[in-house]
């Protein structure tokens, strides 16, 4: 005991003071105890954490952008302008801000699928999966959200068409087309509307709902896939620090790939939108989206006595439905057994994504109704 | 434990070089990643395109029957004082080929050098070969700065 | 087919002549060929909407309907004139104010005077048949005023009409000019914008030769008639050195450097001294002996001389600044491209493309010290632009710089967490 760097007695004391008023039993059995196991598919245990970080990430520099960004009709695109143009370092904030979202979304989409492939959601973790994917619509939210800030003109037009597909919805959708367009068409005010989701209310229900996940994910610890389990492969490593500093590594190295994607590959800004003009060619709505305005753009615009949207719409939601309901439908999982079609099902949901958002690539003479 | 006792002094090095390069790099990072948040932070110097508002001129500037090329975002503008007193403001891009128009006093016209295009104070085009007249600007008069923006879509 | 029309015009003239049927059409109309046709052209006539009958043009009476009462014997009988007769047949309305005023006070009154000043009325006042006389372009039966895209004399189609005798080799075999106008016209930059872009604001033949005082213009005055609506150029042209050697030449401004039917669109290629400009046709060492001679020796070997280097000057101060301003536009574009703020930068540049058509303008005036100064400016404008966008391009650099090194950083710091990651798992496996 005759070594006692000063570094580290500074911060003993303050925990030691800390301690004395404030419980930490938690964060101190998170830290001594909490185990990760470690098996041939145990890789997927960081897509979580990413997509943490990139969150992170998101609400950083969102709050910069703030400090310049104007939600009006005539402010909005110059002040984008203004941020990338002028303002020092503007640039690199924003372009992160845009990059750090859509890889966070496809980070998302690994991690819903890569837990619904080792079914993850079974009993005792049917919350943490519906918790789960609320946060991924809620993602999905602030995409659409975020694409009209700049107001140019490509995101107007996404929007008109991304918010017109309510009208497919019976009773209620009317509604929600109204309130969420602050009128009946796209303008100034939709913007305003939008901006509110995009830095208030999607945040506040976000922060709710992850921190609900979160704390099931810590209480429950990582699951195991049935195929390990079945095999009695119990091996684990401690979360505090051989984890830890794995999932810091990926953060890392994503941290390095975002200032190069900003640097490297910017985005444009386009130009600034005129709700008077003609629409331009080439509207689609962001990547993400691009699997159901795909599949409502092949679905036939009459079908039987329905009318092909309102039925296309009516198969989103019941598709929705069930994925999120997924550990109450899968039995055999929910009683440790293994689930093999299931599986199919992931798979297959994988590969209909893949081949509905890549339609424009593989199949060009496909056009829209 | 024998086993351990060649090994220790390399690893203690070891560890202590990687400990050492781990907390430099916290720091550096930390580094590079505040420094361009606190220069983001600042307001840069250029303010005014961000306004939709430009400074035209100053009051007493002009004199009735004159006018003001000034800049315009990146084209010019022209500020005038008609004869009557009054300040009007139009973009100074001649719609033939693009030209600055000016302010011709002995006509209390606005003309264009290149073709020997005229618009009246209106805007309008007059003679010569411009297809259409001159856009029009709103002037603001905020105490004695003679501010210049476009106009409202709905104006 | 005859019913049709006969009820149409049944239903016209009842309209039209109070109840009193008009026997003139009642006739004709039973009539084939030429004696019959004018009945139905005189359904879309600008006369008969006026409420003018065949009797108020050609006289005789149209309330009778027997041949020799309401024609041969009638006194005021005009019948269909010859063709000499016809500017006084027309003029007898159309040359009286009191009378026209009635119908259209804004119509003029002098084309019969005018037409006998043409080219075309001196030559049938001379006995020439073959001229065009008021019915050659305006018909004589469907009438319609110019307005109507319809006319043959709606400006669009005014060269059709010219050229149906001036296009015709055959027709013009006894005079002594060219008959490929209308061709040349065509694809020039007067004829493309009014024949294919029906721009009404482009000129056409009438616009040029006059409209019934139709003559070419002469070679004094063609600057003027060009000057109409290319004032800056004409008066550039009328104070330059030029204008005392087309006097010297006996040759017209404008035309001796752009043609006359087939202008083409003007490029700086035009202006220079190398064989391919339009300055060597005179200026040139192996034109100038044959410019001498042709002006009488008055025009002056020192002048040509002055005049190719000139050229040069002028040539090279345009294309230096057309150079020079599209560098720095694309370097603009590049530093806009990639995020850089260049509204400074482009106000310079367009300022600089002005100064660029100001100096073609000037060139008119074939003084090269005076094009020097327009292109000067632009050049100072184009420069400054050029420069500032390399500085744009600079912090572009910059920023590709402040990106490695934070990279070297993160790379640094990823390799000593993979180093402890490597250490603390052999920790607890040092198998």
């Amino acid at each position: 005991m005759s070594e006692t760097p000063s570094r580290s007695s500074l911060g003993t004391r303050l925990l030691a003071w800390l301690e004395e008023r404030v419980d930490l039993g938690v964060i101190r059995h998170l830290i001594e105890h909490k185990r990760v196991p470690v098996h041939r598919h145990s890789v997927w245990y960081y897509f979580g954490g990413m997509a943490l970080f990139l969150f992170v990430v998101q609400i950083l520099s969102g709050i910069l952008l703030l400090g310049y960004y104007r939600p009006t009709e005539d402010g909005a695109f110059e002040s984008v302008q203004f941020i990338v143009a002028d303002v020092e370092f503007g640039w690199l904030v924003r372009n992160v801000h845009s990059w750090s979202a859509n890889i966070m979304v496809g980070v998302l989409f690994v991690h819903m699928f890569s837990t619904f492939l080792m079914k993850a959601y079974r009993k005792p973790r049917e919350l943490t999966w519906m918790t789960g994917f609320s946060l991924f619509m809620l993602t999905m939210a602030f995409g659409f959200t975020g694409y009209l800030l700049p107001w140019n003109e490509l995101a107007f037009f996404a929007t008109k068409v991304g918010t017109e597909i309510f009208t497919n919805i019976p009773v209620v959708g009317r509604g929600f087309l109204l309130v969420l367009r602050g009128g009946e068409e796209v303008t100034g005010a939709t913007l305003t509307r939008l901006f509110g989701f995009h830095v208030a209310i999607l945040p506040l229900i976000t922060m709710a709902i992850l921190f609900l996940h979160l704390l099931l994910v810590q209480q429950q610890g990582m699951s195991r896939p049935p195929s390990i389990e079945s095999e009695g492969d119990q091996r684990d490593m401690p979360f505090v620090p051989h984890f830890l500093l794995r999932d810091l590594l990926g953060w890392l190295v994503i941290l390095g790939v975002l200032v190069s994607m900003a640097a490297f590959f910017p985005w444009e800004l386009g130009v600034k939108a005129d709700p008077f003009g003609p629409t331009p060619p080439g509207i689609a709505p962001e990547w993400y989206f691009l699997f159901a305005f795909n599949f409502l753009k092949i679905v036939p615009s009459q079908v039987l006595f329905f009318e092909g949207e309102s039925i296309a719409v009516g198969l989103m939601g019941l598709a929705g439905a069930f994925w999120f309901l997924v550990p109450l439908v899968d039995r055999r999982s929910s009683r440790g057994e293994r689930s093999p079609l299931f599986t199919a099902i992931g798979i297959i949901a994988i590969v209909l994504f893949v081949l509905l958002t890549l339609l424009a690539v593989i199949f060009p003479s496909l056009g829209g109704h | 434990m024998s086993m351990d006792a060649p090994q220790r002094p390399r690893s203690t090095l070891r560890r202590r070089i990687i400990d050492g390069v781990l907390k430099g790099g916290v720091v550096a990072l930390a580094g590079a990643v505040m420094y361009p948040i606190v220069r983001f932070s600042r307001p840069p110097k250029r303010k005014e395109t961000m306004d939709a508002n430009v400074l035209a001129a100053t009051v007493g500037e002009l004199h009735p029957n004159s006018g003001k090329v000034f800049r315009f975002g990146s084209r010019p503008g022209l500020l005038i004082m008609t004869p009557d007193g009054e300040y009007r403001a139009y973009s100074a891009v001649c719609p033939h080929l693009n030209c600055t128009v000016q302010y011709n006093d002995k006509r209390s016209q606005i003309w264009c050098a290149c073709h020997n295009g005229y618009f009246d104070l209106t805007g309008k085009v007059i003679s010569g070969p411009p297809p259409k007249g001159l856009e029009e600007f709103q002037v603001v008069i905020d105490e004695d700065e003679i501010l210049v923006s476009r106009r409202p879509l709905d104006a | 087919m005859r019913v049709i029309v006969l009820f149409c015009l049944a239903v016209w003239t009842s309209g039209v002549a109070a109840q009193d049927v008009d026997n003139c059409i009642e006739c004709h109309a039973e009539e084939e060929d030429e004696i019959g046709a004018p009945v139905q052209l005189m359904l879309n006539d600008v006369h008969a909407r006026q409420g003018l009958s065949c009797a108020d043009c050609h006289g005789g009476d149209p309330n009778t309907d027997d041949e020799d009462e309401a024609m041969w014997d009638a006194e005021d009988f005009r019948g269909a004139p010859d063709k000499d007769e016809i500017p006084d047949f027309c003029g007898s309305c159309h040359s009286d104010a009191t009378y026209m005023r009635q119908y259209d006070p804004s119509l003029r009154v002098d084309q019969e005077a005018l037409y006998h000043v043409s080219t075309h009325g001196r030559l049938l006042d001379a006995g020439d048949t073959q001229v065009a006389t008021c019915i050659s372009c305006h018909d004589a039966h469907g009438i319609l005023p110019s307005s109507d895209p319809r006319s043959p004399v709606y400006p669009a189609n005014v060269p059709g009409t010219c050229g149906v005798c001036h296009s015709d080799a055959e027709y013009m075999a006894d005079y002594d000019i060219p008959t490929d106008q209308q061709a040349k016209y065509s694809g020039s930059v007067h004829g493309r914008p009014l024949l294919d872009g029906h721009d009404l604001s482009a000129p056409t033949c009438n616009d040029c030769h006059g409209n019934h005082g139709a003559t070419p213009p002469g070679v004094k005055s063609l600057v003027n008639v060009c000057g109409q609506c290319h004032a800056v150029m004409a008066d550039f042209v009328k104070e330059s050195p030029h204008e005392i050697g087309y006097e010297k030449l006996g040759i017209a401004a404008c035309t001796t450097c752009h043609s006359h039917h087939d202008i083409a669109t003007p490029s700086d290629d035009m202006v220079g001294n190398n064989a391919s400009a339009v300055c060597a046709r005179c200026h040139s060492p192996e034109a100038r002996s044959m410019t001498i001679a042709a002006s009488d020796e008055k025009v002056e070997l020192a002048n040509l001389e002055r005049g190719w280097q000139g050229a040069a000057v002028i040539r090279t101060a345009l294309d230096s600044l057309r150079l020079m301003h599209a560098l720095a536009d694309s370097i603009a574009r590049e530093a806009e491209r990639a995020g850089m703020s260049v509204e400074d930068v482009l106000y310079d540049i367009n300022e600089a493309h002005g100064r660029l058509t100001r100096a073609r303008s000037v060139l008119h005036s074939f003084t090269p010290d005076r094009v020097l100064e327009v292109t000067g400016e632009g050049m100072e404008l184009a420069t400054r632009a050029r420069d500032a966008g390399y500085q744009a391009l600079d912090d572009l650099d910059y920023r590709r710089e402040g990106l490695a090194l934070s990279l070297i950083v993160i790379a640094v710091l990823g390799l000593a967490l993979y180093a402890k990651i490597r250490d603390l798992d052999s920790e607890r496996n040092p198998s």
